[in-house]
């Protein structure tokens, strides 16, 4: 294969299934940093139910 | 609503997404059209489209869906009025009407499975077997019915029994048997003639005006931007799911997975066929290459026969996943109109299992169906665009779209974008299609509407839908918006 098919190949797959892969790495990260936050809140609105 | 549906989390929301977006087009129709229109220079406007038509309206559909909490039709009343509820309607008839053929073609790949599985398919008899098979009547229509059977179980288990649990499995499965298409064919000798073929950067072809309506069309249906479907899966999203962030991943996993399909299949029929051979495949149709040559060249290959299963399973894995978004589209329609889930779907898969019949028996309505309704998502995809700009483009994106729970935000860029440029897609797109549709030598019927494939035959069903749809539209309205909403 020439150098020019390689880099077109290259820059292609890059921008499709890196875009893909990185949004979805991005939204774990999101979903992650929201249960936490949400675990948190849940934990103090049970904690001050009970008192 | 006390309980109302909602997707368990952003991943059974991106799943279901991924399995309506990634459908047959990505694995029949895209390696071919990528390796007729120059390969690698087709790429480049596909791509574009990507971000200047198919996710623009995917998100907003997205919006849309999460704030009405009503399907196409009970969106638009709500959104504009009901006034407009004919264009919804209109959204909806397409989809529907492809529906109609499309558990068809699912029904094709279920047989074909099964057919590679019990060894009933061999590479030198395929085009018999296929010639023999899409003019025979009692099992393309027996395939049909189990494939609306299917579809109708998993939705009638409702948002997250059915459509997130099945798309759990499905969409993975049909990811690694990609993945596993793409090792072997990539390690098949001769293999980088291929690779040549669908990424040498002839830009060349860019000149062509057909490389770019080729590639509009291929993002617009292989993402399902403008179908209405995406609007009906996201009236299950929770409040605070991001619109942008999880558009992006769904239409970026759909090109990810048509370059996969792409790299799978054209390797293969270049490391395997002679260049002469390999370019009659590239251009035999959808079907040609689908069920006459991958046969013959999966029997050209070690382990071929394994493979060749693992193909039609990926392809009824494919179709499946699209086809239950489009049987929820419509079952959401009816439950809009204050009918609970069950009778629904049944009222569906039983309208769907009759009017599908005549695609099953006939090749001839079946491609005029696909002629027909195929081009008419454009005119869907123009209708989406057009409630954002009546809604006000800034509007809705202020309201709609950007918002706290969102991960990424949208710049007026966007507004434009729907405004001016979605618009301008379509006219380009629909003005090449009328003359190509008039000046091609072979169309001499051109107005002829009893001609399958002609631009009269096209007008004359759209505009029967269009007539019926604005006559009741007051009608369709009012059913719309009768059902409950669930607004959490």
């Amino acid at each position: 294969m020439t150098w020019e098919t390689w880099s077109m190949m290259l820059i292609v797959l890059a921008l499709n299934w890196g875009g893909f892969i990185g949004l979805l790495a991005y939204g774990v990260r999101r979903e992650n940093r929201n249960g936490r936050g949400n675990a948190v809140l849940n934990s103090k609105t049970s904690s001050s139910t009970l008192t | 609503m006390s309980n109302p549906e909602r997707f368990s989390s952003r991943w059974g929301l991106i799943l279901a997404g991924l399995g309506l977006a990634v459908g047959t087009g990505n694995l029949w129709r895209f390696p071919r059209i990528a390796a007729q229109n120059g390969g690698a220079a087709f790429l480049i406007p596909w791509v574009i489209f990507l971000f200047a038509w198919s996710l623009p309206l995917m998100i907003a559909e997205f919006g849309i869906g999460r704030r009405t909490r009503r399907g196409v039709i009970g969106s638009f009343v709500s959104l504009l009025g009901p006034r407009y509820a004919w264009m919804g309607g209109f959204i909806t008839v397409t989809t529907i009407m492809v529906l109609f053929y499309y558990t068809v073609v699912t029904g094709w790949a279920l047989k074909y499975f099964v057919l590679s599985l019990t060894g009933g398919i061999q590479g030198g008899s395929a085009a018999a077997y296929w010639a023999t098979y899409s003019t025979s009547i009692w099992q393309p229509i027996f395939f049909h019915l189990i494939s609306v059977g299917i579809g109708a179980y998993i939705i009638q288990r409702g948002v997250v029994g059915g459509i997130e649990r099945a798309n759990r499995i499905l969409i993975p499965t049909l990811g690694l048997i990609l993945i596993v298409a793409v090792i072997r064919s990539l390690t098949l000798p001769g293999a980088e003639r291929g690779l040549e073929f669908l990424f040498n950067p002839d830009l060349s072809a860019l000149r062509n005006h057909k490389t770019w309506l080729d590639a509009l069309t291929q993002s617009a249906w292989s993402t399902g931007a403008g179908w209405g479907m995406l609007l009906t899966y996201a009236t299950y999203m929770r409040r605070d799911d991001d619109v942008v962030l999880n558009a992006s991943t769904i239409g970026f996993g759909d090109n990810s997975a048509s370059l996969l399909a792409g790299m799978a299949i054209v390797p293969t029929a270049f490391a395997l066929l002679s260049t002469e051979n390999a370019l009659a495949a590239m251009e035999s149709g959808n079907y040609g290459l689908t069920f006459i040559w991958i046969p013959q060249l999966f029997a050209l290959m070690p382990g071929g026969t394994v493979l060749l299963s693992l193909f039609f399973l990926a392809l009824f894995c494919a179709a499946l996943s699209t086809l239950i978004a489009m049987i929820e589209m419509a079952t959401r329609i009816l439950m809009d109109g204050g009918m609970i889930r069950e009778r629904a779907v049944r009222l569906v898969a039983g309208g769907v299992a009759v009017m599908g019949i005549p695609s099953a028996t006939s090749m001839t309505i079946f491609e005029n169906q696909d002629w027909v309704w195929g081009y008419a998502l454009m005119i869907s995809g123009l209708f989406v665009a057009f409630a954002v700009a009546k809604y006000g483009q800034d509007r809705f994106r202020e309201e709609l779209i950007n918002g706290p729970e969102n991960n990424l935000n949208l710049g007026r860029f966007y507004g434009w974008l729907m405004r001016y440029v979605v618009p301008a897609e379509f006219a380009a797109m629909f003005l090449w299609w009328i003359y190509a549709a008039v000046t091609a030598p072979e169309s001499e019927a051109w107005w002829n509407p009893m001609h399958p494939f002609s631009l009269g035959t096209c007008l004359m069903q759209w505009s029967v839908a269009l007539l019926l749809l604005i006559s009741f539209n007051k009608n369709i309205a009012a059913a719309s918006m009768r059902g409950e909403v669930d607004e959490a």
